[in-house]
């Protein structure tokens, strides 16, 4: 994928103001500066996001001598810097929109407000087989060193509240913060947006409100999801579970559900009748034209959210309950010749 | 930018294809409309002879005579048409509540109806459905929440509006019970009839509607989009409400134009053309309605013969919208290299289509229109599927 097509899908999908920016730490002459007006790195990369700028600039047009070093201009006179690339051997760095490049970034950067980078972070911890993000951040070096050097230097996505540099001098504003990623997470966050299972929860219609842990711990015993119920093939039968909701909206109960076929609803209505004296209580029944719906329901004495958790009493009570529909359903049968 | 695919636009089926969409049978266009189509289809065509300013009221082609006789045919006083049905709801709502009134719609009501509720601002407030395996909605369910919405807020809801058949079962809903708790609580009613009207009989003073709103492109064999909204005299001049407005400088106002149908329907060629042109093969095919449900029930009794398949909500049914669960299906789709696509690809060789592509677990279908034979063949296709996969069928 092209990075002004990876570009427009992050910016579309996270609903960024601003394009993510491309840059990239150039070791030899291959390339020409294309910026002569001495500025900061942070505002250069501000410019990029918000104006699509493009920079390509050596030491003599920053003014910033943090960005020096934490880019890899200058060795430290004195002990060590973090974070900064090193060896120091940059000449140029490039600085543009992501959609006007066609050179590989080393390091890719958007500018973001807190409820937008969370949502980055939601997909990048699903990316990194649910991880926490971590960062690190002190307030100083932080487009250069901690959006750019960390990324760059150590394969990892990086945070930064911004320094007091950016947000005096470069037109930070102060709901503004900045993630710094190596190309690869980049790609892959913005390839990842059109990958349903990854985003299903963020759009399209939600048909109900079963919590997750609820439906895992009921596929468990071997049900799967439908829109409406779950259902699973127990023994020869398909058996149906439904989450029926009290008044106030609450899940304390779960029916079992075997609908029973017969030749037609005349057959099934004297079917009903003959089996009157046969079922056992709490097991319900109806006719419906030509089917006599068999329901078991159980109790669960708590919401399902709290029941799923206690897995093995849980499923031991569903279990049981598939048992007794099971029972039931080939009693009936038999004395009925469904 | 590729413009070259902008170019030859088909449809990929042709007529020789049988179309089983839970949501297009109702729509597909009547010969006649299809002349209109063509007649009709440039932008503003309807607006030749506009001397009135509103497309309601326009004489040539007869529009202004079509909203009587399709009040008239609904037994409502006054209708308009409008840019869906979801336009329809949207604007009595917008017409008649106030931002924070609540509404009470069914458990079963359509996105548009939340939505049309969510952009009027105001709380929604649900009716449930008896669950599994009928999913039927308590018409009585409306007096209890409307007595809820009283105490909690101190005064009954501003509107109820019930989905007379649901999308997702094609359950019908008791709505003369349900307009007769309305009455009798004075809550204003609104009956959506996006898969009633237009393909089974109607009649919006026996069921005590106040607004009744209902789908051209979805049952009245009209191109997409416009809908109906029908009301009684009572409300009229309320939900029809022109505009007052005046340019501040200009001195301008629009005093024939109705506020919440953005001034004139936006219907103007195909949409009302077509709606026009199948408006007699409409009323007349209303009257068939027992010959469809008596396809729709021969449908669900030959699938039902395939084990595992059974036919959700009320039974036997009342309606030509179904919905039915085929785990076996699933079961095969999950061995398949097309995954939930096997169904809708295996259905398509055999030139049927309006499954949803990647639904096996469970699929709405919808015979309205089908003839016998196409039944017949949509229900053998299933069956040779079936048999294919090694799924038992009774013979």
């Amino acid at each position: 994928m092209k990075y002004a097509e990876l570009s427009m899908k992050f910016r579309k999908f996270f609903e960024l103001p601003s394009s993510p920016v491309s840059i990239r730490i150039i070791n030899d002459s291959s390339e020409k500066k294309t910026s002569i007006q001495p500025m900061r790195f942070c505002e250069m990369v501000r410019k990029s996001a918000f104006y699509g700028e493009s920079f390509v600039f050596g030491v003599e047009e920053l003014t910033c001598t943090s960005a020096e070093l934490a880019l890899g201009f200058t060795e430290p006179s004195y002990g060590e810097v973090y974070p900064r690339i090193k060896p120091a051997n940059t000449k140029l760095v490039s600085v543009t929109p992501l959609e006007k490049t066609e050179k590989k970034p080393d390091v890719v950067i958007i500018i973001g407000n807190p409820r937008k980078i969370m949502r980055v972070s939601t997909i990048l911890a699903q990316l990194h087989e649910k991880q926490p993000v971590e960062a690190k951040f002190k307030g100083e070096f932080a487009v250069c060193g901690e959006c750019t050097a960390i990324p760059f230097m150590e394969k990892k996505v990086n945070l930064s509240l911004l320094c007091n540099g950016a947000r005096m001098f470069s037109g930070y504003r102060d709901d503004e913060i900045v993630m710094g990623f190596p190309p690869d997470d980049f790609v892959r966050i913005s390839e990842s947006t059109e990958e349903k299972e990854i985003t299903s929860a963020l759009c399209g219609c939600i048909m109900d409100d079963i919590p997750a842990g609820a439906v895992s711990a009921i596929e468990k015993i071997g049900f799967g999801k439908g829109t409406d119920q779950f259902f699973g093939r127990f023994g020869n039968e398909i058996v149906r579970l439904y989450t029926p909701k009290e008044k106030d909206g609450k899940i304390t109960s779960l029916t079992l559900h075997v609908p029973v076929k017969f030749k037609d609803s005349d057959t099934a209505s004297s079917a009903n009748e003959k089996i009157k004296g046969i079922l056992e209580k709490p097991l319900l029944y109806r006719v419906r034209d030509n089917w006599i719906d068999i329901a078991l329901p159980l109790d669960l004495g708590e919401t399902l959210n709290r029941a799923s958790m206690r897995k093995e009493k849980f499923e031991a009570l569903v279990k049981s309950g598939i048992d007794t529909i099971l029972k039931e359903t080939e009693k009936i049968k038999r004395k009925t010749a469904a | 930018m590729d413009l070259n695919k902008y170019k030859n636009l088909t449809r990929g089926i042709s007529d020789t294809y049988v179309n089983v969409h839970p949501i297009q049978r109702g729509g597909v266009l009547t010969a006649e409309a299809r002349k209109a189509l063509l007649e009709f289809g440039d932008g503003y065509s309807v607006c030749d002879y506009c001397f009135e300013s509103r497309v309601d009221l326009v004489d040539k082609p007869p529009v202004h005579d079509f909203t009587a006789d399709v009040a008239e045919f609904l037994n409502m006083d006054d209708v308009r048409f409008t840019a869906g049905c979801r336009h329809a709801k949207w604007a009595v709502m917008h017409m008649i509540c106030e931002p924070g009134d609540t509404v009470v719609v069914d458990a079963l009501a359509h996105y548009t109806s939340y939505l049309a509720a969510e952009a009027n601002r105001l709380n929604i407030v649900e009716v449930p459905h008896n669950g599994y395996p009928r999913f039927e909605i308590d018409a009585q369910g409306y007096a209890r929440k409307f007595e809820e919405v009283e105490q909690k807020t101190g005064k009954l809801p501003s509107i109820a509006v019930l989905t007379h058949v649901d999308y997702r079962y094609g359950n019908i809903a008791d709505a003369e019970e349900v307009g007769k708790i309305c009455k009798e609580y004075g809550v204003p009613f609104l009956l959506n009839t996006a898969y009633s009207s237009g393909i089974m009989p109607v009649d919006g003073k026996k069921l005590h509607v106040d607004f009744l709103c209902g789908s051209g492109h979805k049952s009245w064999a009209a191109s997409a989009p416009i809908g109906i909204l029908a009301t009684t005299y009572e409300w009229s001049s309320k939900v029809f409400n022109k505009s007052t407005c005046r340019g501040d400088w200009s001195g301008r106002g629009f005093s024939k134009k109705e506020v919440a149908l953005f001034g004139c329907s936006p219907v103007f060629g195909a949409p009302v053309a077509t709606l026009m042109a199948s408006f007699p093969a409409v009323v007349d095919r209303v009257g068939r309605w027992d010959e469809e449900v008596k396809k729709a029930r021969y449908f669900v009794n030959e699938l039902e013969k395939i084990e595992g398949f059974h036919q959700m909500g009320v039974k036997p049914k009342q309606h030509t919208l179904m919905n039915f669960e085929s785990l076996p299906l699933h079961e095969i789709a999950e061995k398949d290299k097309r995954r939930g696509y096997f169904l809708y690809h295996e259905l398509k060789k055999r030139k049927i289509v309006g499954l949803h592509p990647g639904m096996s677990k469970n699929f709405k279908i919808n015979t309205y229109g089908l003839k016998h034979e196409q039944i017949e063949y949509v229900a053998n296709a299933f069956k040779d599927i079936a048999r294919e996969k090694g799924i038992k069928i009774e013979e």
